[in-house]
């Protein structure tokens, strides 16, 4: 059982991390939030 | 205890004047620094403490003017004046002239000082003026600029504490704004806009500066006349074009601003700059004409990339193999904790962990080798010189120097390639560029080529080349090559512009300063691991599960019936083999017999493999293979003395465990294949399989293809966990290059031939796989219009060159 627990939670956590990275991603493409190489960029708050 | 006082300070200048140099080492923010125009393409901040009071420092992209023609001109314009959210306005500015090229750079330092706010002056480049003979009276230009003017020298760190002084008594006392004559007309002009837009403030929503005023009047295009004319309408537009031809009488207003400014420079500088220039051309001269030259030139950069590709295959090496030790070893005492009756979690970490995500991290030496390469050139100086020798072949097809800056960039990565094209003026031109820039083969491509060239393409030299090192440089123009036709079809068709002319600034050599390199370096290693421990980790456990479950139990049953059969037929066989010799099967005599011989046996069939793999000479391979032979058969001779009556059965006894562990261990990759088969991941592999079968693909390199479109290098992870899971390990391989040399179709013969290879490397060279990048062109395009249209063309453009690449190089044989 503890077995099985441990790897439900491993693989949950795995599922977990790519959902919110598919929505950050879809935040980052509306200006919405910082991406990739964007941290305290003041063009990135502004959308174009 | 008193509160430090609190203020901002833009950093503003050139690009390439040592502006990022000079913001890091006020401020110890790391941040990347490149000899080469256009590398900052955002702003960044940082925090400078100067005695009581705390200065937030934002590094404004490099730019030479604040004509509101691109967007990073734009955002410096609207920074000064505290017009981005999130950003405070500036109380202050630190504006970076560089000495050898002080006109230039005054031009954009007049339109800084015209805003009016305490400034101070960093003067940068002084060495490089001094080699150039040219020597730069600081005391005279502060007289003449009316702003403090600090001769600075960053990376040595000399002058810091003079500018840091100088800030610190600017920012106490208020600012002067400057006032260029431009001639009475026109600056009659400009106040009489001005008036007409403060009219519309309440409506704008802020009060506009005077020197806004003067950039719409010149400009006559941008946001702010945009804003302007939807709050004032026909009455502001009519008002306008009547000032604008006041101002002009009949001349261009560009020219008349740029006629203004550069007289009052010229006056400047006639007070602050001696030079000793005879017309001698400088060392830097002399090897531009050769670095620039139109066919030593090239012939240089083509050599120069060769040789950073071969250096890949030859200095990563004994690196990657140390790592992949490392962490076969890591994995196996990791797995080895874990009791052997929880096998899902052995399997999750052996090949879902250790088989998966740690096979992506033994491409780490090669990202750093190319890093390190980059790193220099552009430290050096050369990548700008390589720029220009670009610019003639970008002119045919609709773009310039301009673009080049950000497709050279996307080579390391597309997304911040995509953000430097925010330095083109022209939309369509960016559009075109933006959509080039995901064909560049950026570094995530890196570890599916070695990867794929260091399992099937040989090792043998080509004249002084090796073939690997040169099929890795061709695929880096597999994208160039498909970018080419695709420019031309963009901007001859829907995105048709003029081409505006590039000047290009050729910065002074430098010597690689090691500090820059290492920064590199360890951003690029940082961010490569940061990758693998994320994204690709979170995808490699997912497609684990997806490949492990559901577990078929009559699938188990079945085959773990057949090897309890096969154990219990093997025992019965060894005691019979032992009672005809007159032993029984646990006889301490037979069992020291055994044991002698299956250590002859490993120590002769290692000594073959070692000779086989050490001798390239057929004839010499044969001799020595005779000669381990003959050893081998000396060795048995001796064992038969030793031994006597007990060898005979015990050699049987070896040779029927032999037999016995090879059909155990078909079993088992009989049921692993047969389990694969059946999980979530084996159906819709199989549901897909028809699609990439014309690509030379089987089920499993088109799984594994679809798991890698978030980030290119889950291919590697994603192949490691199905070919591990599908029982395709071989304990005598080099890691995953062996384990895909090895792979086998469903007919016994092998998955992977060159033809595959090739073909999986263009289907990657060409895709769309990048979850980041697709979002960066949304953000930059403001549309899903650009992101959807470069995903489907060049996922097509990806199947097309890998169906193609697949039946042509099979045809050849390959």
């Amino acid at each position: 059982m503890l077995e099985y627990a441990i790897v439900a939670l491993v693989v949950s956590a795995a599922a977990a991390f790519a959902a919110w990275r598919v929505w950050r991603t879809l935040r980052v493409s509306q200006g919405k939030a910082e991406g990739h190489n964007c941290a305290k960029c003041p063009a990135a708050l502004k959308s174009e | 205890m008193t509160r430090p006082d609190k203020h901002t300070v833009a950093l503003l200048g050139n690009p390439n004047t040592g502006k990022s140099t000079l913001f890091t080492a006020l401020t110890g923010t790391r941040q990347k620094v490149a000899n080469f125009p256009g590398v900052t393409v955002e702003a960044k901040l940082g925090t400078l403490t100067l005695d009581d009071a705390e200065v937030t420092v934002i590094d404004l992209p490099g730019t030479y003017s604040l004509a509101a023609r691109s967007p990073d001109e734009r955002i410096a314009t609207e920074a000064l004046l505290g017009r981005i959210p999130g950003t405070p306005r500036p109380d202050g500015v630190l504006i970076v002239l560089d000495a050898s090229s002080l006109e230039r750079n005054l031009y954009l330092a007049t339109q800084v000082l015209e805003f009016g706010l305490p400034a101070v002056v960093a003067l940068t480049m002084v060495d490089v003026a001094k080699d150039r003979g040219i020597t730069v009276d600081a005391h005279a230009l502060s007289r003449q600029l009316g702003v403090p003017v600090v001769p600075v020298n960053a990376p040595e760190k000399q002058g810091l504490s003079d500018l840091r002084a100088e800030l610190h008594r600017a920012l106490h006392h208020p600012g002067q704004a400057l006032a260029v004559p431009f001639g009475d007309e026109f600056d009659e002009a400009v106040t009489d806009l001005h008036d007409v837009v403060c009219d519309l403030s309440v409506k704008l929503g802020f009060k506009p500066a005077r020197p806004e005023a003067l950039r719409l009047l010149v400009d006559g295009a941008g946001p702010f006349y945009d804003e302007c004319e939807q709050v004032g309408g026909q009455a502001f537009l009519d008002e306008f074009n009547k000032l604008r031809q006041r101002a002009s009488g009949g001349r261009s207003l560009s020219m008349i601003e740029a006629q203004g400014r550069y007289g009052l420079i010229g006056r400047w500088v006639k007070e602050a700059r001696k030079s000793e220039d005879d017309g001698r051309r400088t060392k830097t001269d002399r090897v531009d004409a050769l670095l620039t030259h139109k066919v030593w030139g090239t012939l240089i950069f083509v050599a120069l990339m060769l040789l950073v590709f071969q250096s890949i295959y030859s200095w990563a090496g004994p690196l990657m193999d140390g790592i992949e030790l490392g962490i076969g070893w890591l994995g196996a005492q990791v797995v080895n904790a874990i009791p052997e009756e929880m096998e899902t979690l052995r399997s999750l970490l052996a090949d879902g962990v250790f088989g998966g995500v740690a096979g992506v991290l033994v491409f780490l030496p090669q990202i750093l080798i190319l890093f390190l390469f980059i790193a220099i050139l552009e430290d050096l100086g050369y990548m700008s010189r390589a720029a220009f020798l670009m610019d003639r072949l970008m002119a045919p097809l609709g773009l310039s120097g301009r673009s080049f800056i950000p497709l050279l960039s996307a080579f390391a990565c597309a997304i911040p390639g995509i953000m430097g094209t925010r330095v083109i003026e022209d939309r369509n031109t960016r559009l075109t560029t933006i959509f080039l820039a995901p064909f560049m083969s950026c570094s995530a491509r890196l570890p599916v080529y070695t990867l794929f060239i260091a399992a099937f393409v040989p090792d043998d030299g080509v004249g002084p080349f090796n073939l690997q090192g040169l099929v890795l440089f061709a695929m880096y123009w597999v994208g160039v090559l498909f970018a080419i036709p695709t420019a031309l079809v963009l901007k001859r068709g829907i995105l048709k512009s003029k081409i505006t002319p590039f000047l290009m600034e050729l910065p002074s050599y430098k010597m690689p300063r090691p500090g820059a390199v290492a920064r590199v370096l360890l951003e690029r290693g940082g961010s490569f691991i940061k990758r693998a421990g994320t994204i690709i980790f979170a995808v490699s456990i997912i497609v684990w599960a997806l490949a492990y479950f559901p577990r078929d139990s009559q699938v188990i049953e079945k085959h773990d019936a057949a090897t309890q059969a096969l154990n219990e037929r093997h025992a019965a066989k060894v005691a019979m083999i032992a009672k005809s010799g007159g032993f029984t099967d646990d006889d301490p005599a037979l069992v020291a017999a055994i044991a002698d011989m299956e250590e002859l046996a490993a120590v002769h069939e290692e000594s073959v493999a070692t000779a086989k793999d050490e001798i390239d000479d057929a004839i010499e391979l044969e001799a020595a293979l005779a000669e381990r032979s003959e050893a081998f058969t000396a060795a048995l001779l001796e064992l038969k003395r030793r031994h006597g009556g007990a060898f005979e059965p015990a050699q049987e006894i070896h040779t029927s465990r032999a037999e016995h562990e090879e059909a155990v261990a078909g079993i088992e990759n009989a049921k692993a294949g047969e389990l694969l088969a059946g999980s979530f991941l084996g159906r819709a592999g199989h549901a897909i399989e028809p699609a990439v079968r014309p690509l030379g693909w089987d089920w499993r390199i088109g799984m594994a293809a679809i798991a890698s479109f978030p980030a290119r290098e889950v291919i590697i992870a994603t192949l490691g966990t199905i070919f591990n899971l599908g029982g395709e390990q071989d304990e005598e391989s080099e890691g995953l290059r062996g384990v895909l040399r090895n792979a086998k179709d469903e007919h016994g013969n092998p998955l992977f031939t060159l033809a595959t290879a090739l073909s999986v490397m263009v289907f990657f060279a060409l895709c769309a796989q990048c979850a980041a990048t697709l979002a960066v062109i949304r953000r930059e395009t403001n549309s899903w219009k650009w992101p959807a249209a470069s995903f489907v063309y060049m996922t097509t453009l990806a199947y097309i060159g890998a169906l193609v690449t697949y039946q042509v190089a099979s045809a050849l044989g390959a």
